[in-house]
């Protein structure tokens, strides 16, 4: 009988699915930093039976500049492995016939380049950092707030990231804001949306029992994962705060290395031991 | 802009009445369409109904809003400054309310004293007066994201090695680098006051964001609530009265 609790049902695992900024590298000036024993973590799940894919809520840059940058940190990763938000919400404008006025990081343009933006009927924000500045917010506002039936995508709701001089507000902060002023809810796309798991899995051709998450945002990978059937382990490194390990309502299948450095052993080693 | 229900069960407790009746001698804030002569008879009307709930409660204080009720942007609501001044013969102490954030007690009084309103700066009492009492009270030391023009109501607050955070109407400081400050001061501890929570307001331009979205924001990063000291808030009430 399979072990269905963590980490015993490491041996039924089929798949892996590591988040990026975070548990790969902190990001930061230049190409940012490669976290302690997460190169080599990658290469060893590479050489296992199990299957694995990247999935991150990555919206400063497209997906080319970004596999570039760990690239060039050392991990061994392609473009085709890597799931973001981006391209998704493409997927989602076109469906629905929907044009869009952006805020997003300038890096992040190229990715809608075959979108048409005129006379925009919607809105979507992602990780702007500093062009989230008062101006750019109150465009988008006014687009909003100006239009019928409002539609605001946001390209993930985290909170706040990890860069190398401190925490960061992410995406979620101004989702909330421009939600509160227009009296609205958000469409996220990308984590935790089941949406963006599933094409995921769809992608591996697995079930979500037979796949494992692996992030530093206790809600949003930890949490997001296990509401669609996944288990989820967090990271210590990244956004990870020690208040995480009793937060009151997601609790992480399993919590792996020391503050600041990898988790370059557990639970892959764990996950490699398929029997 | 009526008071709530537990709003008015908070002030009979001090005796206090807001003069939102008064309101409904100026309905539409937005252009005087009420005619002048039934604003006057409406105020005279009120004016005979404090005396005599004066006499009969001993009302000790009445609080009047600003704009929209005494004013409206530079033009005074017809017969308001007769209604004071008769108001003022009643033995009631007088104080001023409005939730403004951008404009210092100085400021109000020039504009009120312009159009005829016999008032003092000290019976002014604002959000941002609101704010400024609390922070004494509990001995903060805040960073103040409001207007240049309201800075001066905070004159003599100790503002070095801030441990609270004080939003107001203030788009300047609504960029990434300051949000991103205040965040990291609220993650570590720092109570977030709000001056009031408007979600936009008109300007000349068009609509533009109030403090509302960017507290909302602040209250999802941090999980954390922020005390809001405006109108209608309790705070503001018993702040103007003590």
């Amino acid at each position: 009988m399979a072990d269905t609790g963590w980490p015993g049902c490491a041996k039924s695992l089929k798949g892996v699915i590591l988040d990026m900024c975070g548990v790969l590298y902190d990001s930061g000036e230049g190409d940012g930093v490669a976290i302690h024993g997460s190169v080599e973590a990658v290469k060893k799940l590479k050489a296992s039976d199990l299957q694995l894919r990247f999935c991150t809520n990555e919206t400063q840059a497209s997906r080319e500049t970004f596999v570039a940058k760990l690239q060039r940190l050392g991990f061994d990763i392609s473009v085709s492995e890597v799931f973001s938000p981006a391209p998704a919400a493409v997927a989602v404008l076109k469906d629905r016939c929907l044009r869009p006025h952006l805020l997003v990081y300038d890096g992040l343009l190229p990715e809608f380049d075959s979108v048409d933006k005129t006379n925009p009927n919607c809105v979507v924000i992602g990780d702007a950092a500093e062009k989230f500045s008062y101006q750019n917010l109150n465009d988008a506002f006014r687009v909003l707030i100006g239009l019928e039936k409002p539609v605001l995508f946001s390209l993930g709701q985290g909170r706040y990231y990890k860069e190398t001089d401190g925490l960061k507000l992410d995406v979620g902060v101004y989702m909330k804001a421009l939600e509160y002023a227009c009296d609205l809810k958000a469409e996220v796309i990308g984590k935790p949306s089941p949406t963006f798991f599933q094409s995921v899995l769809n992608d591996m051709g697995l079930q979500p029992h037979e796949a494992l998450m692996i992030g530093d945002d206790l809600v949003n990978d930890v949490g997001g994962a296990q509401h669609c059937g996944m288990k989820g382990v967090q990271v210590r490194t990244g956004k990870y705060r020690p208040s995480d390990e009793k937060h009151p309502t997601v609790t992480a299948d399993g919590t792996c290395g020391q503050p600041g450095s990898g988790c370059g052993h557990d639970p892959q080693s764990e996950a490699l031991s398929t029997p | 802009m009526n008071p709530t229900p537990k709003t008015k069960q908070h002030l009979s407790r001090v005796e206090a009445v807001i003069v939102s009746e008064l309101q409904g001698a100026t309905e539409n804030k937005n252009t005087l369409s009420t005619s002048e002569e039934e604003n006057v008879n409406k105020k005279q009307e009120l004016q005979l109904k404090v005396s005599s709930m004066a006499g009969r409660r001993a009302l000790k204080a009445v609080l009047i809003d600003l704009s929209g009720t005494l004013h409206i942007e530079d033009t005074a609501v017809p017969g308001a400054q007769e209604a004071l001044n008769r108001l003022r013969q009643a033995s009631v102490a007088v104080k001023f309310v409005t939730n403004t954030t951008k404009e210092s007690k100085r400021n109000l009084l020039e504009r009120l004293q312009r159009l005829n309103f016999d008032l003092q700066e000290k019976e002014i009492f604002t959000s941002l007066s609101a704010a400024r009492s609390l922070l004494e009270q509990k001995q903060h030391r805040p960073l103040l994201l409001v207007e240049d023009s309201a800075l001066e109501d905070f004159t003599g607050i100790d503002t070095t090695e801030p441990n609270a955070v004080v939003i107001g109407l203030a788009p300047d400081h609504f960029n990434y680098q300051t949000l991103n400050k205040a965040f990291r001061m609220i993650l570590d501890g720092a109570p977030l006051i709000a001056i009031h929570k408007a979600r936009y307001y008109k300007r000349k331009d068009g609509l533009a964001l109030g403090p509302g979205p960017f507290v909302t924001g602040l209250e999802y990063a941090t999980d954390c609530k922020a005390t809001v000291v405006g109108k209608p808030e309790k705070t503001f009430f018993t702040q103007a009265l003590s």
